[in-house]
């Protein structure tokens, strides 16, 4: 029998409303220990799903005004007689409601206690319990919609598609054993290949489309660069303010970055800022330990170089780390955004050529292979008056749009990533034995292995499978 | 008067208890309304009901091992009758009649004897696959069983037809027969094959026979579903057969049996037997468009489509009306003309078993190459039959309703002689080891296809007649028709019997082990990089005998040069070129064959965690309802055996192993 737990289902914190969460046996009967309905209502047994009005009252004081969702067996989120509370979100009340629910019989909930009940009662699969948890994390609408996905048991499908193609090919290799002296053409050697090749490369883009959505999940990231005083916390407190994001202080090895995470058309985004770093006074030791930090930093898919507008072309492009970036090859497939600050006391030399040429010749100067960016834009701002923020906006949020992977996928977790490489491993060893025309049982036992694997995935696939498939797909039989 | 009143009604209580003893008396009269009936004195230990392939080497087996065995079948004349075609092994089947040998059984040594076409099947493959197939003289063949079984001790074989299986206290006690005869044992074998209420249709016709020509078992049939079994319903078919001399063999394609003979028993294994008796061809013919085009117009006429027969036929072994509509694409198909012995003039024609009216049979056959004059002798027919689901069964074959009552052969729901056998001798086995108060005899699905044969059997019962394939079994690599001596005559030995095979089994593979050390520990020799290299094959200095093995391009032909230049060659026992290959093919995928005994290591670890009798699966939450129901029904002795019942999925034993922690 399940014993009844409770949980805060919200965040810890001061908020209009907080959830708590309690499930398991008697979950009725305790509660109407404490709950007292505003006007008169049946048993919690017959409110199945209906919005309870009242008030928690415990040891003759009333804690809270609380809306109470009952929610029978087993048509509930664990698939046990389960309620939620709306309370106040206050974390004082919240202390006392919890402190009052464990007193009347409820214990703690251990994390993921609700949805390993789901699991256990059969509410969920092991992919959709791994897809729970990942709707709690998502951090975007797209990465949202994979987990969603993953939820609905779509992952499932196409791990089942997967399976089938593979067993039909392990059918197909098996009649030649099972069925030698039976008047049936046998699949070919080329057909064999083929077939093994286009499986092997079905796993691959499955892994690859993957990876790409896991992208969302750890957020594009944008990296600020530039010389001390040039804008970059100016730059960082604007998106701050604009996209009332999170701000906190991320401990680096070397350095202290400054992190903050936005969110654009649903786009998780990272923007670090290379905060602290005085690119002329320090030695070439402490840009060393810099650059190596940037290297450290994952692949950058944006990177704005800030450079100061009111001091002379040259004297800018001396205090900026464009050439150092240059040769980071973990940087080369970012689109680089180049930021004339202080466009409100510009200086002249400036204003010669359009930035662009400014750059291109100064590049070529530098000798810097330019070609080696993927994008790059240029754009005159002054964070102090604001000018130029809002074309620099759009064309941000255009860039992320377009360098975001366009969603067709199932994100996989690592577990089952591992599995995936495995099998992936296990066709290719498989094919090595085709091409070197070794007996079709070795074949077979080796093309068993990903079958084996891929039934870690889903569970025991069994013998009656390959023969209803054989048996479906040939005329067997003297 | 008090008095009066008491005694009368002392009288009249006295008087109801006559009639109540005489009610009794009667009924109990009315039980046994055959008079007559004679109880044999003699008590045996078991009795074997029907001497088909199962029956045969179950009784033979019991007998063999010291028990007193009684052996009854309807007809002494019909002993080991291939009722269908008339041919021992196959794919997997082949496998199958090895490991029967390994246990003592006789098919192989009869089959060695009998066979007049013998054919290793899958040579092309690797040595796991191969397959010994061969025709029998049908005659012969029953002959040659009927000597055995009549030759061996402690064993008496009675013809009568057994019509109740008499039971006490929930134990066999014995089988009574039509004629009234009370055989009396505490161990029981059945063994019907498809003569409970066994129908047979052609057409229109249909007559209750257990096969064309001898009656079926009626009686029987009720007996078990007296007791209390489930009783389903199957059918197979059977083609028809005609006369060798009105055939035109110019028309066929000949099919030469083996020029090397590869005997099925290990007896004329190891005595390097080296000849059967004559051997003579198999022929080819094929269906056409005119076959297809009468059984398409027929079609209503077959029981099997005009809804007349319901139970299910195999999918592997369709009748020919079958093929045609269902792969109607398809412009013809294969028939093997089998022989069915050396003085006869029987034909089976494999590939059309059929179940149409006769008019048609005739006209459908002389259609075909070769058949255009041939005159059938027996008609095909389709026959339905009861059988119990196996699921019923212990994995040691015994009910598990009524204790030594054992069930083998198709009345399982299985199709094929091998299988039969294969169950025939499990369930003698479990017979011995039960009177020597030894565990119940199981063997594992890693270990044989006995034992994938019976795992499936009683885990996940029959929807139609089972026969076995390779692909069923998960360990393809392990279980190879060459070594079922060495993985299964150590159960023979057990029981004291096959002692001296089993030396020489022991003996071979000391042979094996020592040729396998030196090719392991041998580096090449100057002169065989030479001869390696004249072959281009290039090898550096160094290197040992067993990497050259290992290499894609290794044929036999370069396995022999290897051995000749093997160090020390003279010191090594000598090894046929057939052994040679064996031995190159271990050496050579040893790494798929370590990784398949992991396997079976790491699961049967997991797997052979015992569940305890007792366990209650309706208070185990979790678990879906249709796998609580098939659990509670199958009662599973071990995780493994419940992870394989269809309906339990990985998530109901993860919960099952969570509650046994």
């Amino acid at each position: 029998m399940a014993r009844p737990i409770c949980a805060l289902a919200t965040p810890i914190g001061r908020s209009p409303v907080a959830i708590i969460r309690m499930s398991g046996e008697n979950t009725f009967k305790l509660i109407e220990k404490i709950f007292s309905a505003a006007t008169k209502v049946n048993s919690l047994q017959n409110s199945h799903k209906t919005a309870l009005y009242g008030y928690i009252r415990y040891n003759n004081v009333i804690l809270d005004e609380v809306i109470l969702l009952p929610f029978k067996k087993p048509h509930s989120y664990t698939g046990e007689e389960s309620a939620e509370i709306q309370c106040h979100g206050n974390p004082i009340i919240i202390k006392k409601l919890l402190h009052a629910l464990y007193e009347i019989g409820f214990e703690k909930a251990q994390p993921g206690e609700f949805t390993k009940r789901a699991f256990l009662n059969n509410k969920l699969d092991l992919t959709q319990a791994e897809a729970v948890k990942d709707i709690i994390e998502a951090r975007s609408d797209k990465e949202l919609q994979s987990a969603q996905l993953l939820k609905t048991g779509e992952f499932r499908k196409v791990i089942l598609e997967f399976k089938s193609s593979l067993l039909n090919l392990y059918a197909d290799l098996s009649a030649e054993l099972d069925f030698c002296d039976e008047d049936i053409e046998f699949i070919s050697f080329e057909n064999k290949l083929n077939t093994l090749s286009d499986i092997v490369k079905k796993a691959k883009s499955l892994l690859l489309k993957s990876n790409e959505i896991q992208k969302f999940r750890e957020g594009l990231e944008a990296v600020i660069f530039g010389a001390p005083n040039v804008g970059k916390s100016s730059l960082l407190n604007h998106f701050a303010g604009i996209e009332r994001a999170i701000v906190s202080e991320i401990p680096g090895t070397t350095r202290d970055f400054l992190e903050i995470e936005l969110t654009i058309d649903g786009i998780s985004l990272k923007l670090i800022d290379t905060a602290g770093i005085h690119q002329k006074t320090i030695d070439n030791i402490e840009k060393e330990g810099m650059l190596r930090s940037i290297q450290k930093t994952k692949e950058a898919d944006i990177i704005f170089i800030l450079l100061d507008g009111s001091i002379t072309v040259e004297d800018s492009f001396l205090e900026s780390p464009i050439f150092e970036l240059a040769k980071f090859e973990n940087l080369k497939n970012a689109s680089i955004f180049f930021l004339l600050n202080k466009q409100d006391i510009a200086h002249k030399s400036w204003q010669k050529k359009t930035l662009k040429n400014i750059f291109t010749d100064l590049i070529k100067i530098n000798n810097i292979n330019i070609n080696s960016f993927k994008d790059i834009f240029f754009h005159k701002i002054s964070l102090k008056t604001n000018e130029g923020l809002d074309s620099l906006h759009e064309k941000l949020r255009l860039e992320v749009q377009n360098i975001s992977p366009h969603f067709e996928g199932i994100m996989m977790a690592e577990w089952q990533k591992d599995i995936f490489n495995k099998i992936i491993d296990d066709l290719n060893a498989t094919k090595a034995l085709i091409v070197n025309k070794e007996p079709l049982e070795i074949i077979l036992s080796s093309l068993q292995n990903a079958i084996d694997n891929i039934a870690l995935l889903l569970g025991d696939i069994k013998s009656e499978d390959i023969l209803g498939r054989i048996f479906s797909r040939f005329c067997i039989g003297k | 008067m008090p008095k009066f009143t008491e005694s009368s009604f002392l009288f009249k209580s006295l008087c109801a208890l006559w009639l109540l003893f005489l009610i009794m008396a009667i009924e109990i009269l009315k039980k046994n309304p055959k008079t007559g009936n004679f109880k044999f004195q003699k008590k045996f230990d078991v009795i074997v009901v029907g001497a088909g392939h199962a029956g045969c080497e179950a009784a033979h087996i019991t007998a063999l091992a010291g028990l007193e065995t009684l052996l009854i079948t309807m007809n002494l004349d019909t002993i080991a009758q291939m009722s269908c075609n008339p041919a021992i092994g196959g794919v997997a089947k082949g496998h199958i009649v090895r490991e029967v040998d390994a246990l003592g059984g006789i098919m192989g040594r009869a089959i060695d004897e009998t066979g007049i076409h013998f054919k290793m099947l899958n040579l092309s493959k690797g040595p796991a696959v191969y397959s010994p197939r061969a025709q029998a003289d049908k005659k012969l063949y029953q002959q040659k069983i009927k000597e055995i079984l009549e030759n061996t001790q402690n064993l008496t074989l009675f013809q009568d037809t057994a019509a109740d299986i008499l039971i006490a206290k929930n134990k066999a006690a014995g089988v009574q027969t039509q004629r009234g005869y009370e055989f009396m044992a505490d161990n029981v074998i059945v063994t019907t094959g498809t003569f409970l209420r066994g129908l047979i249709h052609i057409g229109d016709y249909e007559t209750a026979a257990g096969r064309f020509g001898d009656k079926s078992s009626e009686e029987l049939s009720h007996s078990i579903a007296k007791i209390g079994f489930p009783l389903g319903r199957l059918k197979t078919g059977t083609p028809p057969r005609i006369d060798a001399k009105t055939i035109d063999f110019t028309q066929t394609t000949p099919q030469p049996p083996d020029e090397f003979w590869q005997p099925f028993s290990y007896e004329s294994e190891y005595s390097q037997k080296s000849a059967p008796i004559k051997q003579i061809d198999c022929h080819i013919t094929y269906t056409g468009k005119d076959t297809h085009e009468t059984i398409r117009k027929n079609i209503n006429r077959s029981p099997l489509y005009s809804g007349k027969i319901q139970s299910t036929g195999p999918r592997y072994c369709p009748s020919i009306e079958d093929k045609v509509i269902r792969f109607a694409e398809k412009e013809r198909h294969q028939i093997f003309l089998e022989p069915e012995g050396l003085t006869t003039n029987e034909v089976y024609c494999n590939g059309i078993s059929t179940s149409l009216p006769e008019d048609v049979q005739w006209k459908f056959l002389r259609s075909i190459k070769g058949l255009e004059e041939a005159v059938i002798v027996r008609a095909g027919y389709a026959i339905e039959y009861d059988f119990v689901p196996p699921t019923e069964l212990n994995p040691h074959l015994e009910t598990k309703k009524v204790k030594g009552l054992y069930f083998a052969g198709q009345i399982n729901g299985t199709t094929g002689y091998e299988e039969a056998a294969a169950q025939g001798i499990v369930a003698g086995y479990n017979v011995i080891h039960s009177k020597r108060k030894l565990k119940p005899f199981t063997l594992r699905r890693d270990e044989a296809y006995t034992g994938v044969l019976i795992d499936d059997l009683v885990t996940k019962g029959v929807d139609e007649p089972y026969r076995m394939f390779t692909s069923r079994a998960e360990y393809r690599l392990l279980l190879r028709q060459d070594n079922a001596d060495r993985r299964l005559m150590k159960y023979a030995r057990r029981l004291g019997l096959r002692e001296e095979l089993y030396g020489q089994m022991i003996e071979r593979y000391r042979k094996y082990f020592h040729v396998k050390k030196a090719i392991k520990r041998e580096k090449l020799t100057v002169s065989a990089i030479n001869t390696l290299k004249e072959k281009g094959i290039e090898v550096q200095k160094g290197v040992f005998f067993d990497a050259v093995f290992k290499r894609p391009q290794i044929n036999s032909e370069i396995i022999s040069l290897l051995y000749e230049h093997l160090p020390h060659k003279n010191n090594l026992p000598f090894l046929d070129q057939k052994e040679r290959e064996l031995i190159a093919m271990e050496i050579k995928y040893e790494g798929y064959i370590r990784r398949e005994k992991m396997k079976t290591k790491r699961r049967l670890e997991a797997l052979t965690r015992k569940i305890p009798a007792n366990i209650n699966y309706d208070k185990l939450e979790g678990i879906k309802f249709e796998a609580k129901q098939k659990l509670k029904k199958i009662q599973p002795e071990t995780i493994g055996q419940a992870a394989r019942i269809s309906g339990v999925d990985p998530s109901d034993i993860d919960i099952l192993l969570l509650y046994l922690k």
